[in-house]
């Protein structure tokens, strides 16, 4: 199967490459495997040459959601509200609402390129979690049943209101709204809400790598891990050492090299070519820890009985080891099966094959082709696509999707390029964002 | 100086050895055991990654709740004060101030470990950096191929075969276990030899400020924010990640 989708993934990259040849430069981001692309990230000689974070006045808040649910005493630390930031010009300007990928935070890494990317051409930021992370299930979540499109975009667009109305002192010309990855997707559900209710009446969306069907990415994520473990989790054990293994011994060698330095992954992949076994293994497992923390969140908010027992008193320093280790045993895939379908179909009265319908952008095909002001930038290599599903993705977005040769998922998002095409996309001055 | 802080890390580390082991969760009576029970899927008689040997996990939590809040109402706000108001070139002065200072340390641990690359590599960045680098306020020496090569006394103990010992939460300074903590202590010591050797050591008040200025910097260079990886695991997680990395680094 993974043969199947690498070797289309080539077929791709050769038919754009050739698709490509008519742009005037060619495209130089330089990692080229997808999977080392997702996992290192942009080297910093490749960066957009942006103003450093500490160097912007962001300021931190958090905001308090009514009618929210207790929360439990195991996450004491979340019970301050939803955290969000903003960086504000000192004048009037342009607003960015940015929506968070699947399991990071507001002040994650690719949250704070945004707010560095668009502080720096005038607009005021703000930056705010993914639904998946446990501060914002457990603060804004209407159902704390996180994965719902429909439903976490809803939440967002009620959290987006909330931090309008709090700050009534920032000026703000217009809005606009950027996500990566989940977040794209929400991004283009909360545009077309925003049609009906009108509140910021969004100037320009940009989604960044999303997935053409969650529930489809999904399937292949958890596959990068169970295919590429030999055993499945079950010997994670000896993966991990091996890993462990493998840094040490690099570090050993090139004992000049701070192992925190930014380009520590580049500079290793370089030297030790790792195989796309170990690299997807690698993408599998950091995506289980995403997921995983967010089914336990879930499960003890909502007192689901799926990983822990119904009821079970949970303190603020009860260990939690065990936990972590039956979480990171359970796929996405198994927790969508056997706890997010049956609640859906009961609460909605949908069927399965609805649900998993409703997960994909393809749901909202009519608004996403019709509607002018929302691009989306991806890469022909994304791994987390099943094959053919950048097609689909690119006829969705009718002259407006910008398709890079390579990147994996959001690995180049830093790049010169990229920064310069989303930024240039909200100042109007590339492509389609002419038009308006 | 010396003598009240290391009586002062002595008084902690009593404290911890009297602490309370963790807190196990605490199921309701007749419970249904869950979908997926963690019993049939934790296998007691297996090293998980994960686990690392915490037998004063209970006390350790704690710890790690007052440094969280430490963090969020004393440190952060300094913190804050600091990378706004100080101008990046001066931060900049004061980073490379203390980490001169440390590549003193980070030399002797060298020497102690046997590493003549280590060792000449701190020595001469040492050198350099307090010579033609005035006191270390310019870091001249990573532009003339000597970049800093953290050696510290626990990798030391590491280094020649002391076991980690039980993993310690210290207040105000993080992860730690009882080696590396002993680690501290003894680094401190070769930290006051050179403050004794540069006269500054006398005066109270300099010292204040010295130490003031060291927290600050020391709390500036680690991005790291209490409860914003977003999991549930964190302390799990850095007590793995602190683990390992120490790991690796003592492997070298």
């Amino acid at each position: 199967m993974l043969k199947i989708i690498q070797l289309s993934i080539m077929l791709l990259l050769f038919l754009s490459d050739s698709a490509m040849s008519s742009s005037n430069e060619p495209y130089a981001y330089p990692l080229e495997n997808p999977y080392a692309a997702t996992i290192v990230g942009t080297p910093q000689e490749f960066k957009a040459k942006l103003p450093g974070y500490q160097d912007l006045p962001v300021d931190e808040y958090t905001l308090k959601i009514p009618g929210g649910r207790e929360i439990p005493d195991v996450f004491w630390y979340e019970r301050s509200g939803l955290r969000y930031a903003i960086t504000a010009q000192d004048t009037q300007a342009p607003l960015v609402f940015a929506i968070a990928g699947t399991g990071a935070g507001h002040r994650s890494a690719k949250m704070k390129l945004f707010q560095r990317a668009f502080y720096q051409a005038g607009y005021h930021v703000v930056t705010i979690s993914s639904p998946t992370v446990s501060n914002f299930i457990l603060n804004a979540s209407t159902t704390g049943i996180p994965g719902n499109l429909k439903d976490d975009s809803v939440d967002l667009y009620q959290v987006m209101q909330l931090i309008k109305n709090k700050h009534t002192n920032l000026a703000v010309s217009d809005y606009f709204l950027i996500g990566y990855s989940l977040g794209a997707s929400q991004a283009a559900f909360v545009a077309q809400q925003d049609e009906q209710e009108k509140i910021f009446q969004f100037k320009k969306v940009m989604m960044i790598n999303p997935p053409l069907s969650l529930f489809n990415s999904v399937v292949v994520l958890d596959k990068m891990l169970d295919d590429n473990v030999p055993g499945r989790f079950a010997s994670f054990n000896d993966y991990f050492n091996n890993v462990i293994a493998n840094v040490t011994a690099y570090h050993k060698t090139n004992q000049k090299i701070n192992f925190m330095s930014s380009d520590f992954f580049y500079n290793a992949y370089r030297e030790k070519r790792p195989d796309d076994y170990n690299l997807q293994a690698l993408i599998g497992i950091a995506f289980r820890m995403s997921s995983s923390n967010m089914i336990f969140v879930s499960d003890v908010f909502n007192n689901l009985g799926y990983l822990v027992p119904k009821d079970t008193t949970l303190t603020k320093t009860t260990s939690l080891t065990n936990y972590a280790k039956s979480a990171r045993r359970t796929g996405f895939s198994e927790y969508v099966n056997e706890v997010y379908v049956p609640y859906f179909t009961q609460t909605s009265g949908m069927s399965q094959q609805q649900i998993i319908d409703a997960s994909s952008l393809l749901s909202i095909k009519d608004y996403l082709q019709s509607s002018d002001k929302i691009a989306m930038m991806h890469n022909e290599d994304d791994p987390i696509l099943q094959p053919g599903e950048i097609g689909q993705l690119k006829s969705l977005f009718p002259d407006r999707a910008k398709i890079y040769p390579y990147g994996g998922h959001c690995g180049n998002m830093e790049y010169k390029d990229n920064v310069a095409y989303m930024v240039g996309f909200f100042n109007g001055d590339v492509l389609s964002g002419s038009k308006n | 100086m010396f003598k009240f802080n290391s009586t002062l890390l002595l008084m902690v580390v009593i404290l911890l050895l009297q602490a309370c082991s963790a807190v196990p969760p605490q199921e309701a009576v007749n419970a249904e055991p869950a979908v997926h029970d963690v019993n049939d899927i934790v296998k007691k008689d297996k090293v998980y990654p994960i686990d690392v040997y915490d037998p004063w996990e209970g006390m350790n939590r704690h710890t790690y709740i007052f440094n969280a809040q430490l963090d969020d109402y004393v440190l952060l706000p300094i913190l804050n004060v600091y990378q706004r108001y100080v101008p990046d070139f001066l931060r900049q002065g004061v980073r490379n101030f203390y980490s001169n200072l440390t590549s003193f340390v980070h030399t002797i641990n060298s020497g102690l470990q046997l590493n003549t690359e280590s060792t000449a590599n701190n020595g001469l960045r040492f050198i350099s950096n307090t010579t033609i680098g005035v006191l270390g306020i310019f870091d001249v020496a990573t532009g003339m191929g000597f970049p800093e090569m953290k050696e510290d006394f626990g990798q030391t103990l590491g280094y020649w075969g002391v076991g980690e010992g039980p993993y310690i939460v210290l207040p105000l300074l993080g992860p730690s276990n009882l080696r590396d903590t002993t680690g501290i202590a003894v680094d401190f010591a070769f930290n006051d030899i050179l403050l004794n050797e540069f006269g500054m050591n006398g005066n109270e008040g300099w010292l204040y400020f010295y130490y003031m200025m060291y927290g600050i910097d020391t709390r500036a260079k680690i991005p790291f924010r209490y409860y914003e990886s977003g999991s549930p695991f964190e302390y799990e997680t850095i007590r793995m990640l602190y683990t390992n990395g120490r790991r690796v680094l003592i492997a070298e």
